[in-house]
């Protein structure tokens, strides 16, 4: 979606225009949807939550300033409506695990199960489902740099405006992650 | 290979996994699963239901609800009863006992 002209467009969506509207879709929804899954690791609720994203998008339009492009929009959109899931799911889990508890099961907390991206190569799977376990570990910050420049490869200008920070600050963030990120499979292998 | 090398390759190994990953796409259809959605998500009666029939906000508005009564039961309860009123002419008045007419007030009976 380089050379349109995007002011013009953004003009067509807050018309409402359904052709827009589908142009806006078709442009966008892998990348959405790619982010999204990255972030959740989970190939329903990052479906779910692509459509959110775009009906959010739709219904928002006509408050959309352009100081930000709207693909970074749109991003900003799915990191914070993944980010929101994500929290939303960890306290469900937790309230689950309290209520084990107290119903004398006292079982361990919930894990996520193993997951699988399908851009992965199969050689490289099962190295790859191990890295998205220590990648769920991560801070939220960190977590969301990392995945946004590993799967969507996003520079750290890009990233920078999607959260809203300074570049030296994703950089911070990416080379912290990184360092967590060694750190947790180290001790994974040792243990193992 | 000493166990700390091997550990140091294999975490190298695990970082790189997503070197070169391929971008994961949406399913076919994307955009009729979406309008479809959009549609059954649009009316605004559909959005106020699901946002009463959420347990918090049910349990609020019960919770005032039953608050509100208290407070109005217990507010008549501390009123001072009106002892000016004549409960009998209260009564009277409410019930017509009063005659209203030559016809009933020269009645004569037996």
């Amino acid at each position: 979606m380089g050379s349109f002209n995007e002011t013009e467009f953004i003009i067509r969506l807050k018309r409402k225009e359904e052709s827009a509207f589908r142009e806006l879709v078709d442009g966008w929804k892998d990348k959405v949807y790619n982010t999204a899954l990255g972030l959740l690791q989970h190939a329903e609720d990052a479906e779910d939550l692509s459509q959110e994203v775009f009906m959010a998008a739709w219904n928002s339009i006509d408050g959309f300033r352009a100081d930000a492009s709207i693909g970074t929009w749109l991003y900003r959109m799915t990191v914070n409506r993944s980010l929101d899931l994500i929290r939303k799911k960890t306290r469900r889990n937790r309230l689950d695990f309290i209520r084990s508890f107290w119903a004398g099961g006292g079982k361990e907390e919930k894990e996520a199960s193993d997951f699988y991206h399908p851009g992965v190569a199969l050689e490289k799977k099962q190295d790859a489902t191990l890295l998205f376990k220590a990648i769920r570990q991560l801070p939220e910050k960190q977590m969301v740099v990392f995945s946004l420049q590993k799967l969507e490869g996003l520079g750290n200008e890009q990233i920078a405006l999607i959260l809203q920070t300074t570049i030296g600050a994703v950089e911070s963030l990416q080379q912290r992650a990184k360092a967590n990120l060694r750190k947790k499979l180290i001790e994974y292998f040792e243990i193992k | 290979m000493t166990s700390k090398e091997h550990t140091e390759k294999r975490v190298e190994e695990v970082l790189g996994s997503l070197d070169n990953v391929l971008k994961a796409e949406t399913k076919a259809h994307f955009y009729t699963r979406l309008r479809s959605r959009m549609g059954n998500d649009e009316g605004v009666w559909t959005n106020l239901a699901a946002y009463i029939s959420r347990p918090t906000v049910a349990l609020t508005f019960i919770v005032l609800l039953l608050a509100i009564n208290l407070f109005i039961l217990f507010s008549n309860k501390d009123t001072p009863p009106e002892d000016s009123v004549d409960n009998m002419t209260a009564l009277a008045q409410e019930y017509h006992f009063e005659r209203n007419s030559m016809i009933d007030q020269n009645t004569i009976l037996p």
